[in-house]
C-alpha cells in the first residue's frame, strides 16, 4: 500500500495503518489529519467569534451602561440597570407572564402533539397524506400565520366569532386579542397550532421504533389497553418527550413574533412577554443599557434551563 | 370497525383544525373586497376574482419586498451550508481536544435568544456599515441557520456509513477529495432538508429585519408585509393574497422533498 490511510474514528484502524506513518510531504500524517480537522472547523468558529461570542460580551458590557440608542459611548453606570430591573414590578410580571407563556405553549404542544402522533401512527387509507398535511402550519411563514389568525379572531368580521354565536357557544362575538382576559389564550391558541406538528414528527419517529412484540407480551400477560399505553408506549416515549419539552420551552421562552405581532403586548400588558419587554426599552424607549440587562437575565435563566438538559444528556449516556 | 371509524372521525377532526387557517387565507385572497366583509361569511366565494393578487403587484411594494426576502434568505442558508458542512464534517469524523465542547457550544450558540443579541448587533453593525444593507442581514441570520446546520448535518455525517469513505481513502483519494467526491453525494438528502429549514427561519425572521433595516427600498417581506395591517381601513383581501404568496415558496419546498423533510425536523428536534 503506497498511499497512507488518513485517520478515520473507527477501532480497526491500527490494523491498517502503522502507527506514526510519514507522508511523502514529510509531515506525520496524524499531525496533518488533526489540522484538517481544525482547519475544517475554523470557518466556523470565527463567524461564532465574530457574529455570536463578541456580540454577546459586547451585550453584557452594554447592560451596564446608560446608553441612548444614538450614543456613541455611553456612561458606565455599575449594576444601576440591573438593580432598576429587580426593582421593577414591570419585570417581574413579565417575567410571570413569560414562564406561563412557555409553560402553556409547550404543555400543549406535548399534549396535543402526542395524541397526534399516536392516531397518526394507527394504520388507516390515507395515512401518509395526512402525515404530511399535518405538517402545514409549521411551514407557514410566521406572518402568514399572525395575518390570518388575526382575520380569524376578528371581532366584526371573524369567521371563528360567527361558528361560535351560530353554535350557541358565545352570544355575541369577542374581540378575542384586545381583551385582557382573553388575550392571553387566544395567543397561546396560535404558538400551539403553529408549533405542535413539530412534536408530532419527534414522538411519530419515536413511536414507529417501539419493538412490538412487547406488546404481545403484555397482552399474554393480561394487561388491558390501558396499561398497555402507560406502561409501554408512555413509558417507551417519555424519554423523547423530556428533551422535546425542555428544548421548545427554551425555544418558546426566547419567541419574540407570535405574541408582539398579535398583540404588541397588551393589552394593559397582559401579554408583555420578557423579549417585548427588552424590545420596548430597547427600541420603544432607546435604552440600549436597560434593554440589554433584561436581555442578560434571560440569557442566564436559558443557561439554567440548558444545563439541565445537558445533566439528562450525560445520564443518558451514561 | 369502530376503532377504525373513530380513527377516520379523529383525523378529520385533525384535518380541520391544521387546514382551516390555511384554507381561509387562500379563500379570502380570492373573494372580492366586499364580500370578506360580509356577515355570514361565505365559505367559498359566491364571486372569484384575482384581483387582489393584480393590485398587490400594481399597487403595493410586494414583490421588491419578496425579492429582498429572497435574496438575504439564500444568501444566508449558502452561508451556513457551505460553512456549516465543513464544520459538521469536521465534528463527525475527526477526533479532536475539545469537540464536545465545541458541539455543545453549537447546541447553545442554536438556542441564543434574539432578543439578547439584536442590541449589540445593531451597534455593532452601524458601527461597520453593515446596517440597512442585505449584507449585514443575513449575516444576522447566520447567528441561528449556522449552528442549527452544524447541528443537524453533524448527526447526518455521523450516520453515513464510514465504508466507501475508507475504500477512496485507500484507494489514494485526500481526505477533502473523499469529502467532495463519496460522503457529499450520500448527504444530498439531508442537505436539501437542512438548507430548507435554514432558509424557512430565515423567511420567518422579523426582529432583525425590523431593527437591523430602515431603508424602505431594502426591507424585507416580514416586516414588510405587517404594514399593511396598520392603514386604517385594512384591505384583507390583500393581505391575504401576500400571506398565500409568501407562503408558496415553503409550500413548493415542502411538497417537493416531503420524504427528506422528517429526517431534519427529527435531527434538529429543536427549534421552530
Amino acid at each position: 500500500m503506497s498511499q497512507h490511510v488518513p485517520q478515520v474514528i473507527r477501532p480497526h484502524e491500527a490494523d491498517v495503518v502503522p502507527k506514526g506513518g510519514v507522508r511523502p510531504g514529510g509531515l506525520p500524517r496524524r499531525l496533518l489529519d488533526q489540522h484538517l480537522g481544525a482547519i475544517l472547523l475554523l470557518p466556523s468558529a470565527l463567524t461564532f467569534l465574530v457574529l455570536l461570542v463578541f456580540p454577546l460580551g459586547y451585550g453584557i458590557y452594554t447592560s451596564f451602561l446608560q446608553r441612548h440608542v444614538l450614543d456613541p459611548e455611553g456612561v458606565w453606570v455599575g449594576l444601576a440597570n440591573y438593580v432598576w430591573l429587580f426593582g421593577n414590578a414591570e419585570f417581574w410580571q413579565s417575567l410571570a407572564i413569560s414562564s406561563l407563556w412557555a409553560g402553556a405553549t409547550v404543555g400543549l404542544q406535548i399534549l396535543l402533539g402526542t395524541a397526534v402522533a399516536l392516531i397518526l401512527h394507527q394504520p388507516f387509507k390515507g395515512r401518509s397524506l395526512v402525515r404530511g398535511l399535518v405538517l402545514f402550519p409549521y411551514m407557514m411563514p410566521v406572518v402568514s400565520v399572525i395575518l390570518v389568525w388575526m382575520l380569524l379572531y376578528n371581532a366584526l368580521y371573524g369567521v371563528l366569532n360567527w361558528l361560535l354565536v351560530q353554535a350557541g357557544i358565545v352570544d355575541a362575538p369577542i374581540a378575542w386579542l384586545s381583551q385582557p382576559g382573553s388575550a392571553f389564550w387566544s395567543v397561546v391558541f396560535v404558538g400551539v397550532w403553529k408549533y405542535f406538528p413539530f412534536v408530532v414528527v419527534i414522538v411519530l419517529a419515536r413511536l414507529q421504533v417501539i419493538p412490538l412484540d412487547l406488546y404481545e407480551a403484555a397482552r399474554i400477560d393480561g394487561a388491558g389497553a390501558v396499561s398497555r399505553f402507560l406502561d409501554i408506549t408512555l413509558h417507551q416515549i417519555k424519554d423523547v418527550l423530556l428533551v422535546v419539552a425542555l428544548l421548545r420551552t427554551i425555544f418558546m421562552f426566547n419567541n419574540f413574533e407570535i405574541v408582539f405581532l398579535l398583540t404588541g403586548g397588551g393589552p394593559l400588558r397582559s401579554t408583555m412577554t420578557l423579549p417585548i419587554l427588552v424590545y420596548e426599552q430597547a427600541f420603544g424607549l432607546y435604552d440600549m443599557g436597560r434593554g440589554s440587562a433584561i436581555a442578560v437575565v434571560m440569557f442566564l435563566i436559558l443557561i439554567a434551563v440548558m444545563s439541565i438538559y445537558f445533566a439528562f444528556l450525560r445520564k443518558e449516556t451514561d | 370497525m369502530p376503532r377504525l371509524l373513530r380513527t377516520y372521525g379523529l383525523a378529520l377532526v385533525l384535518l380541520t383544525f391544521v387546514a382551516f387557517p390555511l384554507y381561509w387565507m387562500t379563500l379570502t385572497s380570492l373573494k372580492p373586497q366586499t364580500e370578506v366583509f360580509r356577515v355570514p361569511p361565505t365559505f367559498l366565494p359566491a364571486t372569484w376574482t384575482l384581483e387582489h393578487y393584480v393590485s398587490l403587484f400594481r399597487l403595493t411594494d410586494f414583490g421588491l419586498l419578496f425579492m429582498n426576502s429572497l435574496k438575504v434568505c439564500l444568501l444566508s442558508t449558502a452561508f451556513a451550508l457551505g460553512v456549516g458542512i465543513l464544520g459538521a464534517y469536521s465534528l463527525a469524523r475527526f477526533r479532536g481536544r475539545g469537540k464536545e465542547a465545541y458541539g455543545r457550544l453549537v447546541l447553545l450558540a442554536y438556542m441564543f435568544p434574539g432578543a439578547l443579541l439584536v442590541i449589540p448587533l445593531l451597534l455593532l453593525f452601524r458601527e461597520l456599515g453593515l446596517t440597512n444593507g442585505h449584507f449585514g442581514l443575513s449575516l444576522a441570520y447566520l447567528t441561528f441557520s449556522l449552528p442549527f446546520v452544524m447541528w443537524v448535518m453533524r448527526d447526518f455525517f455521523a450516520s453515513v456509513p464510514i465504508d466507501l469513505e475508507e475504500a477512496a481513502l485507500i484507494d489514494g483519494a485526500t481526505r477533502l477529495g473523499a469529502l467532495w467526491d463519496v460522503v457529499l453525494p450520500q448527504a444530498v438528502p439531508g442537505i436539501i432538508a437542512t438548507g430548507i429549514f435554514a432558509f424557512l427561519f430565515a423567511w420567518n425572521e422579523y426582529l432583525f429585519a425590523l431593527v437591523l433595516i430602515s431603508d424602505e427600498s431594502l426591507r424585507t417581506l416580514p416586516p414588510g408585509m405587517m404594514r399593511f395591517v396598520s392603514t386604517t381601513d385594512t384591505n384583507w383581501g390583500l393581505i391575504m393574497a401576500a400571506s398565500t404568496l409568501a407562503t408558496l415558496p415553503m409550500a413548493l419546498a415542502f411538497g417537493l422533498v416531503q420524504r427528506y423533510l422528517v429526517t431534519g425536523m427529527g435531527a434538529g428536534g429543536v427549534k421552530g
